[in-house]
């Protein structure tokens, strides 16, 4: 049974992250009256990319040519590492939370010299604004995180998704601003509105697209599918650490079944409310972003200090 | 230093040098006289053991004399102003010396006197400690990302690790003084591990950069680009520092980082409020930091290594010699191994801290045997760098594996140039060390004052439509030339020529100052 959900885990992530874009894209156009694609559109569009021929720019180095294989191998490795349906697949040795943090910065570091690697302006640009947004959002996770670390007692991300603490609703109030300060860095990490637009075609406004717009072939497909895991990480962080509820805490088929259903009904609500803001409000002008960041980490330095006092 | 004495910025460099260690020289022999007084002994031991006869007043300012000469030594911020210009005028492998050993010899005194010859410690002493580093990390990595020459640049991060190492022991100061010596020891082997990992990197990174500077003749990072497909060896050292110094796993800055904010971690569940959110301040700082850092050596090493050569110079770089790159490869490979071996190391360190006087009676030790990881006191948290790697490497290979080999396996690659609207593309494109740095710059331009200046010349004097050449001027203004060196220096310049009244240049008037002397000295002596 346990070697049976360690595969699950393993592969959980990138199996399923397609799956989340699709849906985004449905409501996305179900919001705004449009018929739109089915949600397992990503799949085919991945395997077509995976059975193309690829251009490759004369100006490129080995880190333009191996960068997909290190983005997308983070986010397995992250996927594997971190809580999902069940919490009893404690793991002390790579699951631990500045570890996750630190991994998906490996990510994007080789995702912004990638950008540069082809010596094109928008690649350059894109880089250049990816590593001003991340670098601003890493203050916001990290104190996000740790509010819920100090109210676990752990920085082990499967013990906090199993603290009781967090099962009994206590300490609502301070979970609930380090949850909305997540959201935040969420929306930014993984370049959605109002930092990133990932549907635009115009080159001036992108960050993530411009970065890998030399790609073609396999290892666009690499990408973004790491893009795509990259998102159902973090909406797998947010379901299960902020609000662990349904989450398989026995290895039996009846608790691995509901921690599954859970996370997609967790999961489900993140893509309903990324497609309701992405429908509904315009991109920031950039340099309007780091407010948004910086009330991130307030609202997750407000919610430590309201542990102590609760 | 002044190696190369021609270089009239090289003579400048050399003399703020000599001026500002001087002044921290000033400061530590006070501090020893002053303990001296009441030990009658310079022997450690004997300072040690008549240092509770120091009244707690004259403790302090033993304590902020140490502060400011040893922190001058190490670069801490206010007292750096030496360091980002010593290094561009040293030759490389003296940089690598000076950031990887030299500075790290203040932390090395500051620990043995406020570990091992002060018994107790006050609270506030950690807290400033603390606050200190935190500045320190912060505007060291900001002005690192303002800087487009690289030994310039990798100065700056060397003021912003010694803050991070300063994070690590005012921590560890302020678990002593509140009694928690356990915690106090991770903080201690977190500073002690850091200051490890600084030196390995910081060599490999200068005399990565040494060894471009030395194939390119600028330190310049506008003027370089393109350098990995002439300097292949060297660029992929300089990868391993930039990975090793961004604290991503498993290189060795992770793993050290990683106890620093474990250290504060701890603290930020203590009761006391003003802890707490000095504590919570620490770790805003050392996350940001971190993703500064991030962007900082994306910035480096994407400037100076991928894309075009932005000038015709660089088509005669050659990769660095053997003993070069051997040296280089050893660093990298120590960059590697004590990141893997990081339970090891943890725990060698929080052995040594063990042997100071003061960790003499710790009963519950942590990290006590040697493991592959890396733990926390109070199961707080736990990492296994060599699982990380191997998980890591093996999911990469098979990755790659499959997409080769497993899903059309007859995929053609055709080289083809880069898209760029239809335009010619050139060097000029590509984004500048200056122009990728410029909307963090703008975004804190409350901190780095940038200053623009933008001449135009219009082709047509009459309408204004169209120009012929346009200048932009960016600087930044040093906040601590404006407003602390700059007043010290008008006050000491004016003390000065008030000063030059008594030399009168007439003999019989120095005469009558000797006579002066002579009396009061005997009167005094009596």
């Amino acid at each position: 049974m346990i070697t049976f959900a360690w595969i699950l885990q393993l592969i959980f992530v990138p199996m399923l992250s397609p799956l989340c874009i699709g849906i985004i894209r449905k409501i996305k156009a179900i919001l705004q009256n449009r018929q739109g694609a089915p949600i397992v559109q990503p799949y085919t569009d991945i395997w077509k990319l995976l059975h193309k021929d690829e251009v490759v720019s004369s100006d490129a180095s080995w880190i333009f040519r191996y960068a997909p294989f290190v983005v997308f191998g983070v986010t397995i490795l992250v996927g594997a590492s971190i809580p999902l349906f069940a919490s009893f697949l404690q793991n002390t040795l790579t699951s631990d939370l500045l570890l996750i943090v630190y991994s998906l910065a490996l990510g994007t570091f080789f995702l912004a010299l990638a950008g540069m690697d082809t010596g094109s302006a928008f690649g350059g640009f894109a880089s250049s604004r990816e590593m001003t947004v991340s670098a601003l959002a890493e203050g916001g996770f990290i104190l996000a995180l740790l509010t819920i670390s100090l109210i676990a007692g752990t920085t082990n991300l499967f013990a906090i998704s199993n603290a009781e603490i967090l099962h009994t609703g206590k300490l609502f109030l301070p979970v609930v601003l380090a949850f909305t300060g997540f959201c935040i860095v969420l929306l930014a990490e993984t370049g959605r509105f109002p930092f990133d637009n990932p549907a635009t075609h115009l080159e001036l406004t992108m960050i993530h697209e411009a970065m890998i717009l030399e790609y073609s072939g396999k290892r666009l497909a690499l990408m973004e599918w790491a893009a795509a895991n990259k998102f159902l990480i973090f909406a797998a962080l947010g379901a299960n650490l902020f609000f662990p509820y349904g989450i398989g805490e026995h290895p039996t088929i009846e608790a691995i079944t509901v921690g599954i259903v859970a996370l997609m009904l967790k999961t489900l609500g993140f893509c309903l409310g990324i497609g309701i803001i992405e429908s509904s409000m315009a991109k920031f002008r950039f340099f309007r972003l780091p407010d948004l960041l910086i009330t991130s980490v307030i609202l997750s330095a407000v919610a430590i200090g309201l542990i102590q006092i609760l | 230093m002044v190696y190369d004495r021609n270089d009239e910025a090289n003579i400048k460099a050399g003399f703020l040098y000599l001026v500002m260690t001087h002044i921290g020289t000033a400061c530590i022999i006070v501090a020893f006289l002053l303990i001296y007084n009441f030990s009658h002994s310079f022997e450690f031991e004997t300072m040690r053991l008549s240092i509770s006869a120091i009244p707690s007043f004259v403790k302090n300012i033993i304590f902020i004399l140490v502060l400011i000469g040893f922190g001058t030594k190490a670069g801490i911020i206010p007292f750096h102003i030496w360091l980002p210009s010593a290094h561009p005028a040293a030759p490389s492998h003296v940089s690598a010396l000076m950031s990887g050993v030299m500075i790290k010899t203040g932390i090395y005194m500051m620990i043995r006197i406020f570990f091992d010859m002060f018994g107790s410690i006050p609270l506030w002493w950690g807290i400033a400690v603390l606050g200190i580093g935190s500045v320190s990390a912060l505007l060291g990595v900001l002005y690192a990302l303002t800087e487009h020459d690289i030994k310039r640049l990798l100065a700056y991060h060397s003021i912003e690790n010694i803050g991070i190492i300063l994070l690590g022991l005012g921590s560890s100061l302020i678990f002593y003084s509140l009694g928690n010596t356990t915690l106090a020891l991770l903080g201690l082997g977190a500073a002690l591990y850091h200051t490890l990992n600084h030196a390995t990197f910081k060599s490999l990174l200068f005399l990565s950069a040494g060894s471009v500077i030395n194939q390119t003749h600028t330190r310049n990072m506008e003027e370089y680009g393109g350098l990995l497909k002439y300097m292949p060896r060297t660029a992929f050292f300089f990868l391993i520092g930039s990975m090793a110094i961004s604290a991503l796993p498993p290189f060795n800055g992770f793993f050290s980082e990683w106890l620093t904010f474990q250290a504060l971690m701890q603290g930020m569940s203590s009761p006391d409020v003003l802890i707490k959110s000095m504590f919570v301040l620490a770790i805003g700082a050392l996350s940001l930091t971190g993703g500064l850092a991030l962007a900082c050596f994306v910035k480096a090493f994407g400037a100076t290594f991928l894309a075009r050569p932005r000038s015709l110079e660089l088509a005669h770089a050659k990769d660095s010699a053997f003993p070069l790159s051997l040296a280089m490869g050893s660093l990298a490979l120590c960059c590697l191994l004590f990141g893997i071996f990081s339970g090891y190391l943890g725990s060698i360190f929080i052995t040594l801290g063990e042997s100071l006087h003061l960790f003499s009676d710790v009963s519950p030790i942590i990290n006590s045997s040697p493991d592959h990881t890396l733990t926390a006191p109070n199961g707080f948290g736990s990492v296994s760098a060599p699982v990380f790697f191997i998980f890591f490497v093996l999911v990469i290979f098979l990755v790659m594996i499959i997409t080769k080999f497993g899903i059309y396996r007859n995929q053609k690659i055709k080289n083809g140039s880069t898209w760029d609207c239809g335009t010619d593309l050139t060097p000029r494109m590509e984004i500048s060390a200056t122009g990728f740095a410029r909307s963090i710059i703008r975004i804190f331009s409350g901190v780095l004052r940038p200053s623009i200046q933008r001449e135009i010349e219009y082709r047509d004097s009459e309408s204004r439509y169209l120009s012929k050449k346009m200048t932009v001027n960016l600087k930044m203004n040093d906040i601590y030339q404006t407003y602390l060196y700059e007043p010290l220096k008008k006050i000491l310049v004016s003390i000065s020529i008030r000063t030059k009244m008594i030399q009168s240049g007439n003999l019989n008037m120095y005469v009558l100052y000797i006579l002066i002397a002579v009396t009061t000295a005997l009167f005094l002596l009596k």
